[in-house]
């Protein structure tokens, strides 16, 4: 019986850029602009390589990203992404150099296991937003869902609006400075960071304490919401992890061989 | 435990599927005299499970989610038209322009009538 259909699914294995994009001269250097309503996510990001990697083009404009989701994954070169609409889950997951510029929503898990660059969303996101993240900013301007920075190993994630429950859930290290206010459980399990709420906190979670302001937090806090335009809340407060949970030294030696 | 107890009340349930419990518990509660928004608003303390569900009745439409927030939902709202999907892809097939969508949070209800 002949197969009619790609059983290989939607991978779109044989997918090619579809060079589409515009691109012209400006001042700064040369300039991508392409048109996503009518490209698949394959073709999309095929493209967005494709200027990235082969064109060696530093600023790329994509126009009615439709909410899709896998936008901008992995792309691993220095260079401006600018994204003129909201996208869906997974935005620029595994990504290391861009700055990316999100001119509307994210659904869940955006910017997961970020290595550095920056990513800057103009609207709300979903939850699990910066999950693993392991560098760079994450930046989002109005409110996130749950679990914020779930596993979160490193860089920033700040948030202008309110951020939901579990949020810096098993924080290992990096820092998140929430401006408004944070649900139940903050900080559950984190292992070490901090993090850094201007408005009220529903609960704390598991071994998640407060702890004293710093000059140098006083100051990271200034420059961070500085470089991003956010307003500074009236104050702010921190927590960091409790340390009763950091129980590594009762491990058998064996065991102890394993775990390193 | 919900099933049994709506069994013993004599409602008979057409499949194995924990989401019909939410129905027909919704039903009870509103037999009993509750309206949906009250009925919805002890589901997240009475109902053992990850969920975000949405009710549809003859004048109103709701949602309620649990208290992990661990399936996603995103609303969106105009003054003439609310639209609720697990993803903003599904709502946009209906609206083909940017929209302002946000996620609710957890142990949220909420309820519109007609």
């Amino acid at each position: 019986m002949k197969i009619s259909y790609d059983a290989r699914g939607l991978a779109e294995p044989d997918a090619r850029a579809p060079r589409v994009a515009r691109i012209t001269d400006g001042p700064g250097g040369r300039r991508a602009f392409f048109d996503a309503a009518e490209l698949s996510t394959r073709h999309i990001n095929l493209e967005l390589r494709r200027l990235a990697y082969e064109e060696g083009i530093a600023d790329v404009t994509i126009a009615n990203p439709g909410a899709k989701h896998s936008i901008a994954v992995g792309i691993l070169a220095r260079c401006s992404i600018t994204i003129d609409g909201s996208l869906g889950y997974f935005g620029c997951g595994l990504i290391d150099g861009p700055e990316i510029l999100i001119r509307g929503r994210v659904g869940w898990s955006v910017a997961e296991n970020m290595m550095s660059g920056v990513v800057v969303i103009d609207k709300n996101a979903g939850s699990l937003a910066g999950a693993a993240l392991r560098g760079g900013d994450l930046v989002v301007r109005r409110d996130v869902g749950a679990r914020t920075g779930i596993d979160q190993k490193g860089g920033t994630i700040i948030v202008g609006g309110d951020a939901g429950m579990m949020t810096g859930f098993m924080l290992q290290r990096g820092r998140q400075i929430i401006c408004g206010n944070v649900g139940g459980g903050l900080g559950d399990s984190m292992y070490d960071g901090a993090i850094y709420v201007g408005g009220k906190v529903a609960s704390l979670g598991v071994d998640c304490v407060e702890a004293g302001l710093t000059d140098a937090d006083d100051e990271f806090l200034d420059r961070k919401l500085g470089i991003y335009g956010i307003e500074r809340p009236a104050a702010f407060r921190k927590f960091v992890c409790g340390r009763k949970l950091w129980n590594y030294d009762n491990l058998e030696p064996a065991e102890r061989k394993l775990v390193l | 435990m919900w099933r049994r107890r709506l069994e013993r009340l004599g409602h008979r349930f057409q499949s194995q599927c924990d989401s019909e419990i939410i129905a027909v518990y919704l039903a009870q509660k509103m037999a009993d005299g509750l309206s949906l928004e009250t009925a919805m608003k002890q589901s997240p303390n009475e109902l053992d499970g990850v969920f975000t569900y949405l009710v549809v009745t003859a004048d109103a439409l709701g949602v309620a989610k649990d208290e992990m927030a661990a399936k996603p939902l995103v609303l969106y709202e105009s003054d003439d038209l609310v639209a609720l999907a697990s993803e903003e892809v599904a709502i946009r097939a209906v609206i083909g322009r940017e929209i302002d969508t946000y996620d609710p949070y957890e142990r949220e209800v909420l309820v519109w009538h007609r």
